[in-house]
């Protein structure tokens, strides 16, 4: 029984390893092929390759998406979220932390909101990238900002959460309230609120690509150190270790997954691709380890049955990539015989 | 039992905060009978307006709008004679006392964000609405669909927490998201294969100009209903939001008082969905409350100063949202959180 459970998530991990390969060559392919030189010839030939592997796969299943650049992109930034938001998100859901990925989702919201308003003042173009490049900083700072409220402050931890998420929002719709009238660029709010494929440009990709690398490095670096401060943040305090650090290094993390999972998800509903994953890998998980396989096991099924999906009958991608997640909660539920919230730690 | 929790070290800043409270105490009283002044108006509004459409107290009707007629050129505005302008604003004013009144039982119950879960399963109702009205051809009022699944929604979450031991805010979590994808769902595919015309984007961020007539006699009936609650029920809801265990050791039925909490909260979410918009809502329900617990030295207080707050905010940020034609909702939770900031600095 173990063991068929073992091979069953060790091929479903390679199966992951093997998409993030082949979305982290897509991206690399698409960046290397606008350098020009050596490089960017090389680039050129691996980026036609792929299309024309792609207009292969079409042409055998009989569909008429993987041929085009406009898909890979979508499709590569969906697969590397579906595996960084869970990852993140799996330690936010055992620190009670769940909603603060929604927050932080509201602030990059203002963040896009300055862009707009910084568009109409400054010469900046504001290009969708360029919006969420800004929306990166704010939410950034803002993660920083409500760690310190909440440290500062001697409410009760959602006090500051709720505060923090409807102050960003309502300052948001008012600077782009404010904004519409000076700013030249017609910017589609609805797009970052439900989420779009079409906002997704090479610029958000290659951004979602590197965050990727560097949270997947970062957990795996400093697994153990998280692992203790998830569970006993006393005890880690005890045993020296810098907590404080370590929780704004988490907490920035999520501020950063945030803003890449926002141009396919959408502000409000980014956040449930970090926590309902993550809290049905926890009905299934034995140990902390298996849980955050699990999580990004869910969390990547999610993403790809949603994307699938949404083109199909051309709907909002993120509405449908939760749907599916809660759905896999759901039977994570009925399967599991444990109370919900249950964890062993290993 | 002690209501507020303080530590020592902030206990001498806490009593320079109290003297500075009473010396503003005659504001205070102001305030309270200015808030009380107000309420009476709005009702006073919407009473007549609707026995005006009854066809009786016509005359009493139109003197109520030569009055904001007089107001208008005593102040050179251009708004108390307008019913249109009256049904908002009276709709602001009963928004401005009830949601912050239910919001301060919740912020101490630490749900604070309980009411952002409603506010968006009450999204997904109104979506449903879109796809039932625009299924059948009967014109209902969406609130009503908003209404009948934010309560459902309010059941589920209480009966989730009851029966299962997981992280409280991990079933918020989900309901929140979970609600708002199916509603975002639900509208795309109406969007496309009805005719519909909805202001999708007037319930997302609150707008003055959709609030009806219908709507301010619904949030006139919250009112009573909320205030009546809350007036008959006191020591009870007191007891359960300090003291959860001995409320259960005194067989108070908790879990009743707990979902009937729930319940009012849902329903003031709705009332206050077409002022403050899906998302804003909730921050009229927790900031006020949260101000106040940084000044009130006791419960009573902190209801006092919550309502005031409250109201000072949406009446406020209603006029700047009117004047500058900004989302209604935003203007009311930024003025709330200059409150807030404010109060904070002023306490440190």
């Amino acid at each position: 029984m173990m063991s068929v459970r073992n091979v069953l998530q060790g091929i479903s991990l390679l199966g992951i390893a093997i998409l993030a390969a082949l979305s982290l060559l897509f991206i690399s392919a698409d960046w290397l092929r606008h350098l020009g030189g050596p490089l960017g010839s090389f680039g050129t030939d691996l980026f036609a390759a792929i299309l024309s592997g792609g207009e292969w796969v079409d042409d055998t299943v009989g569909t008429r998406v993987f041929q085009h650049a406009f898909t890979w992109r979508s499709v590569s930034t969906g697969i590397l979220i579906g595996i960084v938001g869970p990852l993140v998100g799996t330690f936010l859901v055992h620190r009670q932390m769940a909603l603060i990925g929604e927050t932080l989702a509201h602030t990059a919201f203002a963040g896009v909101a300055v862009g707009v308003l910084l568009a109409g003042l400054t010469p900046l173009s504001g290009s969708s990238d360029e919006l969420v490049f800004i929306a990166l900083i704010v939410s950034a700072v803002a993660a920083l900002g409500l760690q310190w409220l909440t440290a500062h402050t001697d409410s009760y931890g959602d006090v500051p959460i709720a505060i923090v998420l409807t102050g960003s929002f309502a300052v948001g719709t008012l600077l782009i309230s404010w904004g519409r009238d000076i700013s030249p660029i017609p910017i589609e709010i609805e797009d970052f609120l439900f989420g779009s494929l079409a906002i997704v440009t090479p610029e958000g990709t290659r951004l979602v690509a590197v965050l990727t690398v560097v949270v997947v490095g970062l957990v795996v670096v400093n697994y153990k150190q998280f692992l203790f401060i998830t569970f006993d943040e006393q005890a880690a305090q005890v045993a020296r270790l810098n907590v404080s650090g370590y929780n704004s290094l988490l907490i920035v993390m999520t501020a950063v997954v945030v803003v890449g999972a926002m141009q396919i998800l959408g502000v409000i509903l980014v956040a449930g691709l970090l926590v309902i994953p993550a809290a049905a890998a926890s009905q299934l998980g034995k140990s902390f380890r298996e849980t955050l396989v699990l999580s990004v096991i869910f969390g990547q099924l999610s993403v790809l049955l949603g994307l699938a999906f949404a083109v199909s009958v051309d709907l909002p991608p993120g509405g449908a990539i939760i749907v599916a997640a809660i759905i896999i909660y759901l039977i994570a539920i009925t399967v599991s015989d444990r109370a919900i919230g249950q964890i062993s730690v290993h | 039992m002690s209501l507020l929790p303080l530590t020592d070290s902030i206990e001498s800043t806490y009593r320079g905060t109290q003297q500075w409270l009473r010396s503003i105490r005659p504001t205070i009283v102001a305030g309270v009978g200015g808030t009380i002044l107000l309420v009476i108006c709005a009702m006073n509004f919407v009473l007549l307006y609707w026995l005006q459409s009854q066809g009786i107290a016509t005359e009493t009707y139109s003197q109520f709008l030569a009055t904001g007629a007089d107001i208008d050129h005593w102040l050179g505005t251009n708004m108390f004679q307008h019913p249109v302008f009256w049904h908002a604003f009276s709709s602001a004013i009963f928004a401005g006392c009830t949601i912050p009144l239910v919001g301060t039982f919740l912020v101490h119950r630490e749900q604070a964000l309980l009411g952002e879960t409603l506010a968006h399963t009450a999204f997904a109702g109104v979506a449903v609405g879109v796809i039932v009205v625009g299924m059948t051809g009967i014109s209902m009022p969406l609130e009503l669909f908003a209404l009948v699944i934010a309560i459902a929604g309010a059941i589920c979450i209480e009966w989730f927490r009851n029966s299962t031991q997981s992280y409280g805010d991990v079933p918020l979590a989900i309901g929140l998201v979970g609600s708002f994808a199916v509603g975002t769902l639900l509208i795309t595919y109406g969007q496309d294969r009805m005719p519909l015309s909805v202001d999708i984007e007037g319930y997302l961020f609150g707008s003055v100009s959709v609030v009806t007539a219908p709507g301010a006699r619904l949030l006139a009936l919250i009112t009573v209903l909320v205030f009546a609650t809350v007036a008959l029920l006191y020591k009870q809801l007191l007891y359960i939001t300090f003291d959860t265990s001995g409320a259960r050791a005194a067989r108070l039925p908790v879990s009743r008082y707990n979902t009937m909490l729930m319940i009012l909260a849902a329903i003031v979410v709705v009332g206050g969905l077409q002022l403050l918009g899906v998302i804003l809502v909730a921050g009229l329900l927790v900031i006020p409350a949260a101000t106040a617990t940084i000044l009130a030295s006791h419960f009573k207080q902190l209801l006092v100063y919550t309502v005031l707050l409250g109201q000072f905010s949406v009446v406020t940020g209603f006029l700047i949202a009117h004047q500058l034609s900004h989302p209604s909702g935003a203007t009311i939770v930024s003025v709330a959180i200059a409150l807030y900031i404010a109060t904070l600095t002023i306490s440190d």
